[in-house]
This record gives C-alpha cells, structure tokens and sequence, in this order.
C-alpha cells in the first residue's frame, strides 16, 4: 500500500489535547443533540452537573463556553460592549482535575483534613492564576492600574502588573511544592505547610474583591467549570461543599464534568448536610434522544473536519456518509462469504440422510439471496415443510419483486398470514442474525463498515465515532482518493481494520488506565466472549445478544468491592447502563437495570452492534466476581442458559423502541 | 589520546584497588545478590568505614527468615547502620540523621533500590547533605529472565497494576505551561504504555509524548525487546519520537535530556524512568539540575518483587560531583 500523505481529518481526537483555537475550529453545537440551554449552562446560579459517558463532549462544552474560547465572540468592540457581553453571558474558568496530582496526595504522610486543606488550597491557587491570567487578557494593552491596585492591595503585595500579581500565585504554588517535597526528608513539612493555608476562601474572596472594586465587574457572574470530577476522590467532599455554599452573595458558581456513576457520595464538609440534586445542583445528563439528531451531529462534526483540509473541500468530499457507505449491504456480504458453496445446507443433513432426497430440499430451498436460503433452513430446521418453505419462499419473493406484497397481505388477511410471518422474520429483523449464522458455518468474520455501522458502533460516544473515522482516513491514500471522487465509498477492508482497531485501542485503554485495569479488561474479554457464543448458535434461538442484567442488583451495591468494579465499569465506559427499567429477560418477570457491553468492541467479539431486546444473560453475583477475575469458560455457560432457555422460541415477535431496545 | 569527559568505568580484578577507601558505603541489599555484589567485591579490598543498610520493610514480605540472615551474614564486618522503618519516607528522614558530612566519600550502591528510593536519596545527598561527590555503583544483571519467551514481558513486573504518581521531592506544578512526557522505555511488557494512557489519555494537557530506549542495550537483544514489549505505545505516539541513550550511562541520558529541554524550551518536562537503573540516575541528576523546568512521575506499585535466581553481571562505577 502507497505511503499515506494525506492529512487526516480526524487526527485531532479529544477535546482534552484542543488548544482554545482548535476547540473553537472543531465546535459544532450539542446543545440541540442533548437537549441543553446554552444560556442555563452560561447563566444559571445554580450550579449544574453535565454528566456523560466518555467521549460524549463534555470537555469540549466546558472549553467551549470558559472564557478564552467566548472572548473570540466578542472581538473588536469597545471594552464597555465587552464587558457587557460577560455581564450577559458569564467568565468561566477551565479547570481540570488531574488523576496523579490527587495520586501524590495519598503518599502524604498526614492526617485526612490536613490533605484536604493542602488540596483546596492548591486548587484556589490555581484557579486564582486563571482568574488573573483572564483578567490580564481581558484588559490587553488598556490602563490596568485601577485593577492592579485592587489586586495588589487584595493580596497585600506591592503594587505590580497584572502578570507580576500572576508570577507571585506562581511562587505561592511554587512554594508549596517546596514544602511538599521536603516532606521527604523534614519531620516538620506540616507545620510549615499549614502557615501558608489560610483559612478564608481565596477564590470566593477574590471574586467578591473584583465585583466590589473593579469598576463594571459588579455584575460579572463567574463560572468554575471543574472537569473530571470522578478524579477527585476522597476529595468530592470538598467539592461538594463548595457547591453547596454558592448563594447570591457572590458573583460564583460551578459547573461539573463527571462520567456516569462519578459522585462516589454526596457527602459535604457541613456537618451532616448532604448535597441534592435539584436543590443544591441541577443534574444534565449527555443523552440524546433520537437517533437522527445523534446521526446529524455526527455528520456535521465530519463536514467541518473534512472542510478544513484542502484535498476534501476541493474535491467536495466532505458528506461522510458518502465516503463510507450510507449502510450495510448483508446481502452482498452474505454472497460474497457463500459464493457457490452450498456448505449451509449441510445443516439438514441429519434430517434427510438420503442424497436423492437431499438434493432435492437443496433445490426447492435454493435462491440467489443467500440469506433468505439461510432463512428457509432455518424454518425447516425448526419443524417446517421444506415444500411448503419452498413454495412460500418464492411466493414472497414473487410478490416483493411485482410490489404487491403490502397490497396483498392488506386484502387477504387470512391467507397471507404465512406470508406476513415470513416478511417479518426474514426481510428486517432477523437479517443479521441469518448472516451471523452463515459466517459460523463459513468460518468467516463479520465486516463492519459504513456510516451507519460506525454510528451504532460508536454507542452514542461522538469521540468513539471519530477515533472510527481517524483509523479509517489513516489508511488514505492517492488511488483511494482517486475512487472517492468517482463516488465510490472507501472499501469494506479498511473499514473493518478501522473498526478492530479502534476496538482494541479502547480495550487497552481501559486495561491500562484505571487502577483496576486488568479487571476491567478480564470482565470485558469475558462477556464479549459470551455474547460471542450467542451469535455463533446455528438455530438463531438467541438473535443479536449484547445485553445483560444482573440477577440481584443491589446484592451487588451492597458488596463494597463489587459495587466500586460495577462503578469502575461504568466509568471507563466499558459497559453502558440503559436509561430506564425493564424486563430482565423474555420470561423472566423481574424488572431492572440492563446493561450493553460497549458496542465498540463488537469488532472483536463479533457480536451485534444494534440492540434487539429478547432475551439477555442474568449474572449473578458469583458470576461477575469470577469475570473480573479470570476468563470464564463462554462455551459452557452459554450451554448452561441454552438449557434454561429451551421453551422459548425463536423468531417471537419483540416490539423496538426509538433507542432500539424493546419493553418486551 | 583517547579522553573521557565523564567518569564511568567497569569495576575489574585491575582497577578496583584505584580507590582509596569510603567512610560511607550506601545500599539495600535483598534477597538478589546482585543487590550486595559490588558491595562484597569492594570490601575485600578497600577500607569501607561505615555501612548504611536502607531495610526497607516491603523487601521482608517476601523473603523468608533464613533467606534474610543469609543476606546480612553475607555483610560481614565493616560497621553497620541499619535503617527499618514503617515507611520508605520514615527511612529516609532517619537517614538524614546520620551524620554524614559533605566531604565524606561516599559509595552508594543503586542496585537494591527502588527507582523513586533512588531519586529521594540522591535529593538529600545533594540538597540536603550537600555531599560534594559520590561514588555511585550498579550492578548489572547477568540475565534476564523471561517466562514467556525472550520477547515477552520480563516476569518480574507482568502485568502489575500501577498508580501514577508524582515522585515526592520532584513534584512541580508548574506555572501552566504545557507538558512533554518523557518516558524512559523498560522490557515489561505494555508499562510505558500504561503511564502513558494514565497521563497523556486520563490526565493533564501533554504537548508531546517522546520515549527513550536504551541503546546500545546491556546486551545487543535487548534494545529490541524494550521497543517490541512496548510496540502499541511507540505506534501510538509515533516512530519519530523514538531516542536513544546508551542504556547504562547515566550521563548519556543527561546530555539527551539537555537536547530535549533545548527543544522544548518553556514547556515542564515529565520525566518518567522504567528503564534501567542507570538511566533512573541520569534523569534524576538532570532533574536536580533542573527542580524548576522539570517534574518526575512513576507508575508505583504495591509490591515490589525479587528474583533469587538472578545472578550478578558487571559492575560500573560512576563518578559523580554533585556541587
């Protein structure tokens, strides 16, 4: 293959990497997507938790609406109209919690409430740097002296610019980790460490200085925007109390970023007071509702980064949906695994052992639609007629190809029953069952391409999406271009490279970031296992499995170490907890949570990317202990349900919502 | 005329009698005898006034009682401290107590220690202490062992969880600038690719991601197997941002990490060793050198595991003015 030399689109991956520049080239709103008021997140004094999976955008929103990005908005006008453009809007500080800088915090050798004070008063200087460095900015080459003076006389300090008021937080933080690192070999760091805490809130007083005694600031709601609240750890008390004190008296409030199931409690520094939401916090989760709006963003996202290299805007290649395929094709694909073979058929031969007679099912069942040969096996297998499957077959077949299908199962109610039976079966719902079932016997690998497929895939994280894109484009190359601009989509081979690969990039990107890493990967490779069996049943009796409940839930919650791994899954978002309640399984009454195994690592697996509802795997509690440990042995588990699951049968009509599952 | 600008040599049967005597020889020796090797070999031979054992308590989990006595008997004479402590912090602190003076010559013997051990003592030999020149000594393992085939993880550290952590006594916030993450490659198998996930992927803004192997390596394989045990990371950040350093010269690595400072000038530098010993002393004598362009971070572990089956290979000697 020819060296890629042209510029991926999708190279810039996280929001998280984005200078403010970038995050403002790449911006596309999500406030229709997820249902959000940019005016509510910019102005509401309540403060408010936007909380989503991994890769759903909530650090590109905080960037977005923090100060250095909406500065842009407001170029070249006068310094009154801009300030009265944040007087309208608000001034959000960016800030990000990082995961080693609270790691150093459990080495220190001193009592909890001395490391909560070390922490906030780090964290104050930071955000205090920030407020200073915006306020630097703001004011640009304009008379300061005024907001000097103020400053300088806030920290007792001589008078100075703003940026020398900036380098001297910089020797306070600097200062302390002097201190800190001399915990090494000085017995008596904390009693030098404690002198330079204060016991004020720097950063609320700061803020009440500048609303005070910065003339036209006094109505200048400030916004901290805190990512990666699940970071924090023993510290969310902290936080939470922080949250908990914002009132009208100050010019204050947060905005959190936290993965699902991020608030390990609602604990806060207040006596016995715990933090509400609805009352304390407003709670807005990234959750889209329809998939057409999740499928726009996703191709708007797309246009803007193609736009912006040359060789795609030139040539107008810049509709994703056409470079990668609107959908699917499971036909083709099913032909192109079968090709003349007649290997499927060889699952009848238990039940005509007879050649003559083999043959002969071979040639009433036969036609040049794969799948629906895979389907009429299917019935027969199942106790039908193969005549009468036959017949029936190229009845439909006949009418579907005339368009008379609707018309005439509309007119003959009755008669067309089997008809009726056999459109809904075979032409959308269970397609994809049927090809799963032709790669078992073939010994082939599913393909996973096309924009469609890359959506489902993405499991509603837009970042999963454009890793998707970013491991597809980096295969690009001049003869693929060239076939680009004859219209012809990149090739199912590069896709499905694409697609494996970012599959496994985000296995061991689980693997390897969490402490709990191995765990989280052995529960993974464990139930892609299992569902992995499912889709290889040759009866089809468990169609596009990728969903499971636990048998007792809160048998889980109650077990302190099981409830931090479900916890853990959750937010590194190997698994995806389902927005509402529902039957566990087909017959199993119980109603509860379900959860998917992220359809990200369908590639790996080879399991369905679409949810189909039915029936699911009920793990209990011993079970999920033993998947986070070792490898479980997915064959005989899998025959261990198939036995509990024998009165069902396949095929039973299951009604789908909006999001794909069903309510059985 | 051959001259050589630092002073690093292979301790011989020849040259082992260049030195004169130590008032101070420095190590934690364990259960591996390579931990106690160029202790053994220069006690024979030189004066060695006082002994510092650093028994650090995690060494005891899991070793035996017999096989303990053994590593102390095998210490001899020479006049010992030995230092136990509840925690490696505690030790260290106790260690400050001994009256070393800043003229003393000083041996220290990095062999048994744990990398961030190391870069603790060597902050308060130099800060603290300020101890004019040491003597470092390391010794060499004679093999690697690899319980799944050369090109596989090297078994002591397979897959062990670990916490990325800032080293205490390295810690730099920094002044808001934009961090590159340099790590320092090692044989086990996907480590450097988990600090790099845990920093770069879940933690801060990082500019640029570099790795360094070591090469040439203690023996020609091994350069391979560091770049193939960590295979995903190099694809991951990128061939070109691959450098090399000569795997047990410290002042190798130092002069690199001047390169690299000169590259990136106005950014932090975080410096995270897995690799070898060696290069953990040239990071951590850059790093003194650098306390405010610079911060140290590494992926710690509960346990730290030994090998008794490894044995000694060469020992080096390495000349150090720390003034």
């Amino acid at each position: 293959m020819a060296e890629n030399i042209i510029k991926n689109p999708f190279s810039e991956c996280t929001a998280r990497d984005m200078s403010y520049l970038e995050v403002q080239q790449y911006w596309c709103s999500p406030f229709r997507l997820y249902d959000l008021s940019e005016g509510e997140l910019l102005t509401c004094r309540t403060p408010i938790v936007i909380e989503g999976i991994r890769g759903t955008g909530k650090t590109m929103i905080m960037k977005y609406l923090s100060y250095f990005i909406q500065k842009k908005l407001c170029d070249s006008v006068s310094m009154e109209e801009k300030l009265n453009f944040f007087k309208n809007r608000s001034v959000g500080v960016y800030f990000r919690y990082k995961q080693d800088f609270r790691n150093l915090f459990e080495e220190l050798d001193c009592d909890v409430v001395n490391k909560e004070r070390i922490f906030k008063r780090y964290y104050e200087l930071f955000i205090v740097r920030q407020i200073l460095e915006i306020l630097e900015d703001f004011y640009g080459d304009c008379d300061t002296y005024t907001v000097e003076k103020v400053l300088c006389s806030f920290f007792s300090i001589e008078h100075s610019s703003i940026n020398g008021v900036c380098q001297y937080i910089n020797s306070l933080i600097k200062e302390m980790d002097q201190i800190l690192n001399s915990a090494i070999y000085d017995d008596g760091w904390i009693n030098k460490m404690m002198p330079l805490i204060g016991s004020r809130g720097l950063v609320t007083d700061l803020i009440c200085t500048i609303s005070n005694d910065i003339p036209g600031w006094e109505d200048v709601l400030f916004v901290i925007w805190l990512d990666e609240y699940e970071n924090v750890g023993i510290f969310q008390p902290l936080i939470n109390t922080l949250l908990k004190q914002v009132d009208d008296t100050v010019n204050l409030t947060y905005r959190l970023g936290m993965r699902p199931a991020g608030m390990d409690n609602n604990k806060t520094n207040v006596s016995a007071e715990r933090l509400q939401v609805d009352r304390d916090f407003l709670l807005r989760p990234l959750n889209y509702k329809r998939d057409k709006d999740y499928e726009e963003f996703a191709v708007n996202i797309s246009k803007k980064r193609l736009k912006s290299i040359d060789i795609f805007r030139e040539n107008c290649l810049t509709d994703i949906a056409g470079i990668l395929g609107e959908k699917e094709d499971f036909d083709e694909e099913a032909a192109s695994i079968v090709g003349k073979g007649t290997k499927h058929f060889k699952l009848l031969r238990e039940y005509f052992p007879e050649q003559n007679r083999m043959q002969e099912v071979i040639e009433e069942l036969s036609c040049d639609e794969k799948l629906m040969e895979m389907y009429n096996i299917l019935r027969v297998m199942r106790g039908g007629q193969y005549n009468q499957i036959g017949a029936l077959s190229r009845k439909y077949r006949e009418l579907r190809d005339a368009k008379q299908l609707s018309s005439y199962i509309k007119s003959n109610p009755i008669e067309s029953k089997d008809i009726k039976k056999y459109r809904l079966d075979y032409s959308g719902k269970y397609r994809l069952t049927l090809l799963y079932i032709l790669l078992t016997v073939y010994g082939e690998r599913k393909q996973y391409y096309s924009f469609n497929t890359f959506l489902k895939l993405s499991s509603g994280s837009i970042n999963d999406f454009i890793s998707l894109c970013r491991n597809t484009f980096k295969h690009m190359n001049d003869s693929m271009l060239e076939d680009l601009k004859d219209g012809k989509p990149i090739c199912r081979q590069i896709q499905t490279f694409a697609a494996v690969d970012t599959a496994e990039d985000q296995r061991r990107k689980i693997a390897m970031s969490s402490n709990n890493g191995n765990k989280l990967y052995t529960f993974i490779d464990s139930m892609g296992s299992i569902f992995e069996e499912y889709h290889r049943d040759l009866w089809g009796k468990y169609p596009e499995t990728n969903q499971f409940a636990f048998a007792d839930e809160n048998e889980i919650r109650n077990d302190s170490e099981l409830n931090y791994y479900l916890i853990e899954l959750i937010n590194s978002g190997a698994i995806i907890r389902k927005n509402k309640r529902q039957l566990k399984s087909v017959g199993n009454t119980a109603r509860g949570e379900l959860y998917l195994l992220n359809r990200i690592f369908a590639p790996i697996y080879q399991y369905s990317y679409r949810t189909r509802g039915g029936f699911n795997p009920i793990i209990s509690k011993q079970n999920f202990n033993l998947m986070l440990h070792k490898s479980i042995d997915a064959k005989k588990y899998v025959k261990g349900n198939k036995e509990e699951m024998q009165q069902f049968r396949m095929f039973d009509f299951v009604k789908e919502n909006e999001d794909g599952s069903t309510d059985l | 005329m051959v001259q050589q600008i630092y002073d690093m040599e292979l301790v011989t049967e020849e040259n082992i009698f260049d030195r004169e005597a130590y008032d101070y020889f420095l190590l934690a020796p364990n259960i591996e005898r390579r931990s106690r090797a160029a202790f053994l070999k220069l006690k024979e031979n030189l004066n060695i006034d006082k002994t510092i054992i650093m028994d650090y308590k995690n060494f005891h989990s899991n070793i035996s009682q017999e096989q303990e006595d053994l590593f102390y008997c095998d210490l001899g004479t020479p006049l010992s401290t030995a230092i136990r402590e509840e925690t490696d912090m505690a030790a260290l602190r106790e260690l400050t107590k001994v009256n070393i003076q800043k003229k003393d010559r000083i041996a220290f013997d990095i062999t048994g220690f744990s990398i961030p051990n190391l870069y603790r003592i060597m902050m308060v030999l130099k800060n603290v202490i300020q101890v004019e020149h040491i003597d470092v000594f390391y010794t060499e393992p004679k093999f690697y062992i690899y319980e799944e085939g050369y090109f596989d993880a090297y078994h002591n550290k397979k897959k062990k969880e670990r916490r990325c952590a800032p080293i205490q006594g390295y810690c730099n916030s920094g002044e808001n600038e934009k961090e590159i993450l340099v790590i320092f490659l090692g044989f086990d198998g996907g480590l450097a690719g988990q600090v790099y996930f845990s920093l770069a992927e879940e933690g801060q803004e990082i500019l640029q991601t570099l790795a360094v192997n070591g090469f040439p390596s203690y023996t020609a394989k091994l350069k391979d197997v560091s770049l193939f045990n960590n295979e995903d990371f190099i694809n991951k950040i990128g061939r070109e941002n691959v450098r090399c350093a000569v795997a047990n010269n410290p002042f190798d690595v130092y002069n690199l990490l001047c390169q690299i400072l000169e590259d990136y000038r106005g950014t932090l530098l975080n410096l995270c060793t897995i690799g070898s010993k060696p290069m953990a002393l040239g990071t951590c004598l850059f790093a003194l050198d650098h306390l405010d362009e610079v911060k140290v971070t590494y992926p710690f572990y509960e346990k730290t595991q030994f090998d008794d089956k490894e044995e000694p290979g060469k020992i080096w000697r390495y000349g150090i003015n720390l003034l």
